[in-house]
This record gives C-alpha cells, structure tokens and sequence, in this order.
C-alpha cells in the first residue's frame, strides 16, 4: 500500500502528541504549574524551549501537559458518543417502521442543534471541569454515530447474507452481532477520527471561553484564551499553542481522509 | 452470406494490460481483429475473457492503471498508433459509438432524454439549437419509442430498461458510425424486451451500413446475429469463424465445450444425465504461464499443450489456436 | 409528519402454488413478475398480506418458537448474487457452520467435520474453511452457498435465481451438483428462475408468472412443447437458440411480428 507523505507526517505527529501526553510527567522538562515572576512572556531560550505564559511557567512543560488533557477529553467525549450512538443507531434500524421514523426525526433535530451554544448553556449550569467537559462534549455528538449506525445497519440488513442468515434462523443479536457489527466497523472509526477533530476543536473552544477545565490545569483551548490578552505585548506565546491545536487537528483530519480511502471500496482506485 | 465490404477496423496483436499491486495483468494478449463494413461480429467469452476490455481497447478508452499497445491498429484510413488523443475525441462517439449494458449509467440522470440527444446532435454540429429539439423527438420516434414528444421531456429514470437501451442506441447511431460496439447491450434486460432491442440495433447497422462489433456471453444471440464469431479465452482469441462453421464444426475444445453447456430449450430433460460442464475456473491472468490456458480444463489435453499452441487455419477465415490441428 | 401512509403494490396476487415432495417446481417470469417475491413469502423472508403456506401439513405463517425453528431447519434460500450471500468479514467455515450453530444441533468439533464433509461434497477442498469468500470465484462462491444451505439438512431448497449470474460453463457444473444432491437426498426444489434453457433441464413442474399472477402452469414437457397462453408462447418464442435454425438476420422479417408485442415491455 502506498502511502502518500501527507498521513505519514501526520501520523508521526499525532504518535508524538500522544507520547507525549500519555508520559508527560516524566517526559516534561519542568513543572507546568511552576511561577516565575520575572521571567514571563519570554521567547524561546535556552532555559525555555519554548517561552514563557503571563505567569512565567514553561510553555513547553504546559504543551505537554495541555496536550494530555485535550486529549483525553476528545477521546473520552468520542468513546462515549459512539457507545450511546452505535446501539442506538442500530436499535431504531431495527425497530419498527413508527418508532424508526419518530426516532430518527428527533435525532435530526439533535444533529441540527448548534453546538457551541447547546455546550455552553450545559456547562454555564453545571459549571466546567473534566468530568461534564467530557459528558457535554460526548453528548453533543452522539447523534451522528446514531445516524451512520442507523444508515450502515439499514444497508447492511438488506444484503442477501443477512437474508441467508435469517432463512438459517439466525435470530436478531446473531444478526447484529455476527453480520451487522463486523461490516460497518471500517465506517464508523472514519467517523470516529473526524468527529475526534471535531472534539478537540469543541474541548479547546470551550476551555477559551473560560468554561473547561478550571485553571491552573493547562489545556490548549485554555492557554490560547489567556495568551491572547498579551498578543502586543509578545506574540510568540499565543502562537505556540495555536499552532500545535491546529497541527493535531489537522493531522487527524489527514489521516481520517486517508482511512477513508482505504477502507471505502467505493473510493479506492 | 451477406457479401462483406470495405475493411474499417483491423487491429494487429492487441494487448491490454492492467499494473495491479500483484504484477502486471494482460486483459487482452495479442487479439487481431478485422471488422467489414455491414458485418456483424460477435465477441464471445465468459468472465475474465478479456471481452469487455477488448470493446474499450478499440474506443480508446483504456485510463491507467491500463495501458494499450497495437502493432498496427487502422480505423476507416486513420492510422490510431499514431493519432493523437484530440482527434481521436472526434473520431469516438462519431465514427465509433458504443453501447453499454447499463444504459442507466450511460445516460445523464439528471437531464431530460430529449435535451441529452439535442445536445449531441449539436456537438456534432448535425443540428442548429431551434432544430435540435425537433430532431431528437424524430430520433426518438425512429428507435421506436412511442409518444416520443412526451419521451423527450422523461428523464432516464422515468423509462423502462428497453427504453432507456432504444434512447442510448439513438444517441450512437447519431453521428453515422462506421462501426457500433455493442457491450453486453441485452444482459440487463428481460427475454421478451431483449428481442426487440436485438431487432433494433441490427435495423439500425443495416441502414447505415456500418460494422457491428456484439460482445456477449450468450450463444444463443450470436447464433442469432452473427456473420461472423470471434471466441476469447483468457484474453487470447481461441477461435475465429463464420458462424455457420463455428456451429456446424466448432473446433477448439473449449467452444465444444461451451455450445454443449447450453442448455437446450427444445430438447426434453434427459433424468439422470448431467449436462454437460466444463470442469475448472477461468485461470488467474496474473498466473497463465506459456502454453495453453485452456489445457487445465481439457480433456483433450495433451503434453504438447505446455508450449505457445499455434493459430492453425482449418478452411478460409476459420482459425483455431489448439495443438490439435497441428501437423494436418 | 410521522408515518406517510405506504402506497401499496400487489406484488404478488392470488397465487396458489403446490410443490410435490422430492420433486422441483420452476417459478418462471420476467423481472417485477413478482416470482422473487412469491419465494420469499414461501421462505418467510417476507409476509404476505393474505394466503396461507403449509409445509409438511404445517401452517408456516402461524409458526413461531419451536416451530419456527423447525422450519427455519427445513427450508433452505439459495439466493441468486453469490458476492452478497456471503458475509465478507467471516470465513467461509463458519458461514456454512453458521446453521448447526445457531440451532445449538452439535458441538464444535462435529461442526468443523460437518463443514469439511460439506467442502468436500460441493466440489472444494477442506481446507478451504478458514478462508474468507472474496478469495473465491462466482462459481465456488455459490458451491459454498449450497455447502450453507445443506448444513442443516434441508427437505426443502428455494434457489432464487441461483444459477444466472454465472457463466455458460460454470453455470452447468452448478446445475449439475443441486440436481445430484437433489437426487441423493430426495430434496424438494422451488426453482425461480427466469432462464428458460435451465428450466427445461431441471423441472418437473413449471409456473409461469406474470405481473403477480400465474399466468400458466403444469408438468415441463407440456409447458414447453404445447402452451396455452399467449404470454408462454412469447417467452418461449423470444428465447435466443444457440442453434442455427432459427438465423435471425435472414428473419428479421419472420420476427417483426414480435417486436410489435409492446405491452410486454
């Protein structure tokens, strides 16, 4: 399989933010929660690899440690979304006609909601942190893995094996478990990783607007809100952030692409 | 026989071949091919003869991962080895039309039959905008659509599966093509609507006196509407006839074999006779060897057929490739 | 907003069909005919609106529970497209297995004997169970389709269109094995089919099917050789011979007299 430089930097990317992430209290140069008084918005020095915020900890150190937070709130929001949307998206395919169409009618109108707005009502009552942070964001997304479930199951259960399998008297767990499940899982992990994208951008947009996870934790949606406040003052600490959430978010959006061509017959030359 | 015309396709040791990520695959190894004006030639194989590969080879029509290459390859005085792609544009659909199994997919979804026919008449400079549309609706009316002002305004999906085939043979027939290609044109279509359409496309080569290229793999239409059969086999022409010859005296062992695993409508069933089957699958193009692809399933198979088995002229235009006809 | 009412097609109409135990009836019509419909009824794949269906002197429509089960046991589909009657992402051991499993009938070990007996009976080799169906061809997809349809033991094999999407030559060996297996253990056919050339070879029985109803029915050699209906003569008139008798360029005239029965299409 030939694979093109674009997923290959994107993938040693995202295994860099990840290691980083998952080892940052030993992989961390210093201590992200550390003030120095009189070294802050520093540029990149020998002693900062990468500047300094407005309280003079080490950006690096929270990077690091910012990464591991957004990280594990987009994953935890998506391993949620998809354990609410997967069943049921398959439960309504196999429902009746009635209950189908009512269902399906309501989750259109949970897709159509906007979300940042939904996020923020959620989280101005229940206030942030990482718990609810996850739970909103989990909740907000649910809905589109119901639907690719409900569309791939309702496919799926009109091939002739799924007939075969019924005229063998297969009944309806052998039927999902055995024939439905296996044939729409390649389907369902594209949507994971652009939904994973999605997430980020939710968790980071969230944690700027003051309403994530509660400081001194570093995210990176939380560094770039507090950073833009000094952007005349030096530029150089805002931009790190920045750039390292659009990089990530990139790179998953590379490689979604790229698993989708991959795994979608359709799309393969 | 019908008396045959000018030459206006011949094509000499055709090769197609396809870069898959397990090596290169020849669709087609070395095919010749001479079409008369007012012949009718079928092109009959299975799966994975090569025969649908064939029809697009001589459209040019072939994108990578394919590639074709042709010693000598003439159509109506143009040399195409040599001509470039832009006039080959103007040749294709024009002077060479072809005919899909799928007119569905041939055909614009999205646009009313009558505007998509205009448009060609236009492309091809046949028909001012005003006329155009008046001319359609005629072509319509010619292929035997009724209602054909109502038809014109229909788009694809609205018409039964012989409409839509009667609507893509009016489109090729539009430019008064030396030679139509008719790719499995009745596969996707009921028996009694097949007929009609087999009518058809015969009507409209004998009026406009062109050669018509049939790729099928059903014996029953070639006994039908051929003058003359080619039979492919894994790519490589096995045998080549009149097609009173081929089924008078069919002579490879696989045409043998295939006439003989039709079943006869006429004849009552024997109980507890097996029909006759050719035993095997068609060989992975990716693994032929040298010698011939046929041997594995022949019970007439001999220790000569693991060499190139030559291509052996048994009566005038009746040429086997089998070892069998060797040393006559 | 909830539930538009569902406009209703009569796919299949008033039918009424009898198969004799061990012997084959040929269900035969022309797309949207409703012959597929009518199978898939008998195999309660679909339910009809109205109409009974009795297998074995048991009301299969009523059936449920243990009796369903039984049936499910009894009756076996061939379906037509051997790259869609196979699930891609399971091995084709377990796909024949899949019968015997879900009825609980025997332990594993017994299930793979089955499957490799099975193999072996259809024509492919043992070993061929732990692979997945798109490392096999049309034709061995649909020996393993009949490899699935007997791990149960079926007294009774509805082929939908079991043999059409395969070549000329592939298409005879297929025949060939269900009309061997049929013989061997007396099975009982519905044959949907709409390749008169095959019908002929394989039925005793044959109906004739046209816009839900059948048009014409009775024992093949009278169907074929002396039909009543009009509708009969032309599907068996419109049928192509792989002979030279009947050329068709030197007889379009004698032909025209066909392309003028519009209605068909």
């Amino acid at each position: 399989m030939h694979v093109t430089a674009g997923p290959w930097a994107a993938a040693v990317y995202l295994t860099v933010v990840v290691i980083l992430a998952v080892f940052a209290d030993i992989l961390s140069p210093r201590d992200p929660l550390a003030i120095d008084p009189n070294n802050i918005l520093a540029s990149p020095s020998a002693e900062n690899l990468l500047g300094t915020d407005e309280l003079g900890r080490d950006l690096l150190a929270r990077i690091i440690h910012g990464g591991r937070v957004s990280l594990e709130v987009a994953v935890s929001a998506i391993v949620l979304a998809s354990a609410i949307g997967i069943p049921l998206g398959i439960g309504i395919a196999f429902s009746g006609r009635r209950v189908e169409t009512f269902a399906m009618r309501v989750i259109d109108v949970f897709v159509s909601l906007p979300e940042i707005f939904v996020a923020i009502v959620i989280l101005g009552f229940a206030g942030g942190g990482l718990t609810t942070l996850i739970g909103t964001i989990g909740i907000l997304f649910f809905p589109q893995f119901a639907r690719v479930a409900y569309g791939m199951a309702r496919s799926i259960r009109a091939r002739e094996h799924v007939l075969c399998a019924v005229s063998l008297g297969a009944g309806t767990a052998w039927i999902i478990r055995k024939e439905i499940l296996p044939n729409m899982m390649s389907v369902i992990a594209v949507q994971a990783s652009f939904t994973l994208s999605f997430a980020m951008l939710m968790e980071a947009g969230l944690s700027f607007l003051g309403l994530g996870v509660p400081p001194p934790t570093p995210s990176w949606g939380q560094m770039i809100g507090g950073l833009k406040n000094y952007i005349f003052i030096n530029a150089w600490p805002v931009v790190v952030p920045s750039v390292v959430l659009f990089a990530a978010v990139l790179s998953v959006n590379v490689l979604g692409d790229w698993l989708q061509d991959r795994l979608n017959p359709e799309l393969r030359r | 026989m019908r008396n045959a015309g000018d030459v206006v396709l011949s094509a000499r040791r055709l090769v197609t071949t396809f870069d898959t990520p397990s090596g290169r695959l020849r669709a087609v190894d070395g095919l010749d091919l001479h079409l008369r004006l007012g012949e009718v030639v079928c092109l009959v194989g299975e799966s994975g003869s090569g025969k649908s590969v064939t029809g697009l080879s001589l459209m040019g029509l072939i994108d990578p991962p394919g590639h074709v290459t042709c010693d000598e390859f003439w159509f109506d005085g143009h040399d195409l080895t040599t001509l470039p792609e832009s006039e080959m544009e103007r040749l294709r659909g024009r002077r060479i039309a072809m005919i899909f199994q799928e007119p569905l997919s041939a055909l614009n979804p999205s646009r009313r039959v009558g505007d998509q026919i205009a448009e060609v008449l236009r492309i091809h400079g046949l028909a001012s905008r005003a006329e155009a549309t008046r001319r359609a609706v005629e072509l319509l009316g010619r292929v035997g659509i009724d209602d054909a002002q109502l038809r014109a305004r229909s788009y694809p999906h609205q018409l039964s599966g012989g409409q839509r085939q009667r609507v893509t043979i009016a489109i090729a027939c539009i430019g008064s093509p030396r030679l139509i290609i008719a790719d499995e044109p009745t596969t996707a279509l009921d028996v009694t609507v097949q007929t009609q359409i087999l009518d058809l496309l015969t009507e409209m080569q004998t009026s406009l006196g062109s050669a018509l290229l049939f790729i099928t793999h059903d014996l029953g239409i070639v006994a039908e509407l051929a003058d003359r059969v080619v039979v492919l086999y894994a790519g490589q022409v096995v045998e080549e006839a009149a097609v009173e010859d081929l089924y008078r005296t069919p002579g490879h062992p696989y045409t043998v074999g295939l006439l003989a695993s039709v079943p006869d409508v006429d004849a009552p069933r024997k109980r507890g006779v097996a029909l006759a089957a050719i035993p095997g699958t068609v060989p992975n193009l990716l693994e032929v060897g040298t010698g011939c692809r046929f041997r594995e399933r022949c019970d007439r198979a001999h220790d000569r057929c693991g060499a190139e088995p030559p291509m052996i002229t048994l009566s005038e235009g009746h040429r086997v490739r089998c070892w069998l006809y060797a040393g006559r | 907003m909830l539930g538009r009412p569902l406009k209703v097609v009569r796919a299949v109409d008033g039918v009424d069909i009898s198969v004799r135990p061990g012997s084959t009836l040929a269900l035969v019509g022309e797309s949207g005919s409703g012959k597929s419909t009518l199978g898939r009824c008998v195999a309660r794949l679909d339910t009809p609106t109205g109409g009974t269906v009795h297998f074995s002197g048991k009301d299969v429509l009523a059936a449920h529970g243990a009796a369903l089960g039984q049936f499910r046991r009894e009756v076996q589909t061939i379906f037509q497209d051997p790259f869609s009657s196979l699930n891609p992402r399971r091995t084709i051991g377990d796909a024949i297995g899949d019968g015997p499993t879900i009825h609980g009938l025997m332990p594993k070990d017994a299930i793979r004997d089955l499957v490799q007996q099975l193999l072996t009976r259809v024509g492919l080799r043992p070993d061929h169970a732990d692979r997945y169906p798109h490392e096999f061809s049309g034709g061995q997809r649909q020996r393993i389709a009949i490899a699935r349809a007997l791990a149960l033991a079926p007294k009774f094999i509805i082929a939908d269109e079991a043999v059409s999407s395969l070549d000329v030559s592939i298409r005879a060996q297929i025949l060939n094995l269900l009309l061997d297996i049929q013989a061997e253990r007396g099975l009982s056919f519905l044959f949907i089919s709409h390749d008169l050339g095959v019908v002929r070879h394989v039925a005793d029985d044959v109906a004739i099917m046209q816009a839900g109803k059948i048009v014409e029915r009775g024992p093949v050699d009278q169907i074929f050789t002396d039909p009543r209906e009009a509708y009969t003569k032309a599907l068996l008139h419109a049928v192509p011979r792989a002979t030279l008798g009947r050329r068709h360029r030197d007889g379009v005239v004698a032909r025209t007299s066909m392309s003028t029965t519009r209605p068909i299409s």
